[in-house]
């Protein structure tokens, strides 16, 4: 998106001039104020182009999707739409905006100066730069990911070895209080998309017949949160079909998957 | 090993939980308290050299079925219909609580218990077959433990029997 362009713009910008020019880039990215004036404008544009573009490249996306999945059956279309009907037009929207606000809001701030340096270590160290902070982010707080069979609650890959943890029984209960939940605050359908405990977060993504939880440890910005959302639907893209799941049977492949997909340090 | 969704459903206060407490750990209390929402735990049975995990909800005594939310019947492979056999009011409405499971779940395995037989003895059992609205498959007794393992054995022999 809008980071990837702004990050083009910079490496052209590194690849053209020498040192000195990296010299007065550094200064600007060291100086709040600077930085400030040379990104507010980038980034307004950015966000006025995006709510522009968006319906069209969100229409386009839908029709995509449909066509390539309308030859299948009704439920793996269901399944392939879920995630883009719910996600898409409501949160995924809402969560870009936020995204663009909260980059807006503290451009002066780490926020901002954080992305530039991941940017620039990505550029030199050749890893995308979702890949880094989701690395970041795994390396000291993601405990767990476990799929889950939807209304059975039962337990279809977790990321964890253990047998002594019990996942299935935790997917169990997990499935009852999601169920409890949203039977007590039914409101179309809506889903649970967080549990929060102490410093503990379940992180849920429903899709049409599973869902996924993610038991992240510790607090997790809307960056994060969204590159985890976005690893979980191109997981299940990837690994997972209508099939895979109907038995409601633990599948220690796709857990292997599961693993090595979250957790393998792309930079290792 | 093969994993089901089984729940425990019926009116309040006929000993679901009580069911529950002891095929999981044998354990007892006369203690009545209510369950609210669903409260959810795991056994793996051997049957006959094979393994079984079942997932078992032990869901909050409703008066009648249909007031049970969907969501907890769905994905489940059996369920044990339990009913007082103290208590007419628990087994009144039971044509029509089965006729909803039967919908819900038109492939689920279905058990109906008369529970807390050691309160009564064999005639008023006898009178008891005459009165109610279908027959049951088992009589248990959640306090002494009476047929408790068999019922849910006999549901683990069914659902191995279902998936093969
Ligand atoms: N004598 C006797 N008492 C029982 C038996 N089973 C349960 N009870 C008693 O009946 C009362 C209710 O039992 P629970 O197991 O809590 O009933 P429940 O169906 O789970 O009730 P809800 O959660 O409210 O739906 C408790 O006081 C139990 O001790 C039984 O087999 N014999
Ligand atoms: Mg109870």
């Amino acid at each position: 998106m809008n980071e990837d362009e702004l990050f083009e713009a910079l490496k052209a910008t590194l690849l053209k001039e020498d040192r000195e020019a990296l010299q007065r880039l550094q200064d600007i990215l060291d100086q709040p104020e600077k930085l400030s004036q040379k990104m507010s404008p980038v980034l307004e544009e950015r966000l006025a182009t995006f709510k522009q573009a968006f319906p069209k490249e969100y229409k386009g996306i839908i029709e995509k999707i449909i066509s390539e999945k309308l030859a299948n059956s009704k439920e793996e279309l269901l399944e392939a739409i879920y995630p883009i009907m719910g996600k898409l037009i409501k949160k995924y929207t809402a969560l870009q905006f936020q995204l663009l606000q909260e980059r807006i809001d503290q451009k002066l701030k780490f926020g901002i100066w954080h992305r530039i340096k991941t940017g620039f270590r990505s550029f030199f160290f050749g890893v995308k730069e979702d890949e880094m902070i989701l690395n970041e982010l795994m390396s000291s707080t993601i405990d767990n990911i476990f799929i889950i069979q939807k209304h059975s609650g039962l337990l279809i890959a977790s990321t964890n070895n253990n047998p002594a943890h019990q996942d299935d029984l935790l997917a169990g209960m997990m499935t009852a209080i999601k169920s409890f939940a949203e039977d007590a605050f039914d409101k179309n359908g809506a889903e649970l998309e967080v549990i929060t405990y102490d410093n503990y977060q379940l992180l849920l993504e429903s899709y049409y017949s599973y869902y996924f939880v993610v038991a992240v440890n510790g607090n997790i910005s809307s960056h994060q949160s969204a590159v985890i959302h976005e690893k979980m639907n191109n997981f299940s893209a990837k690994y997972l079909s209508r099939d895979k799941v109907k038995s409601g049977q633990f599948s220690q492949a796709l857990s292997i998957n599961l693993k090595s997909y979250f957790f393998t340090n792309p930079i290792a | 090993m093969i994993s089901k969704k089984v729940i425990l459903t019926g009116s309040f206060g006929v000993g679901k939980t009580s069911l529950f407490e002891q095929f999981l750990y044998s354990k007892f209390s006369q203690k009545y308290l209510t369950t609210i929402g669903v409260k959810v735990d795991k056994k793996v049975l051997n049957i006959n050299g094979k393994e079984l995990s079942m997932i078992i909800w032990d869901i909050a005594g409703e008066v009648k079925q249909d007031k049970v939310p969907n969501s907890y019947f769905l994905g489940t492979s059996a369920i044990i219909y339990v009913f007082d056999v103290t208590r007419k009011s628990t087994y009144e409405e039971l044509e029509e609580d089965i006729a909803h499971i039967k919908k819900m779940l038109p492939n689920g395995i279905t058990a109906i218990v008369g529970n807390k037989i050691d309160l009564v003895d064999d005639g008023f059992i006898e009178e008891l077959k005459q009165n109610i609205p279908l027959p049951w498959d088992l009589l248990t007794s959640a306090k002494t433990g009476d047929n408790v393992e068999q019922l849910f054995h006999d549901i683990g022999i069914k659902l191995l029997a279902q998936n093969s």
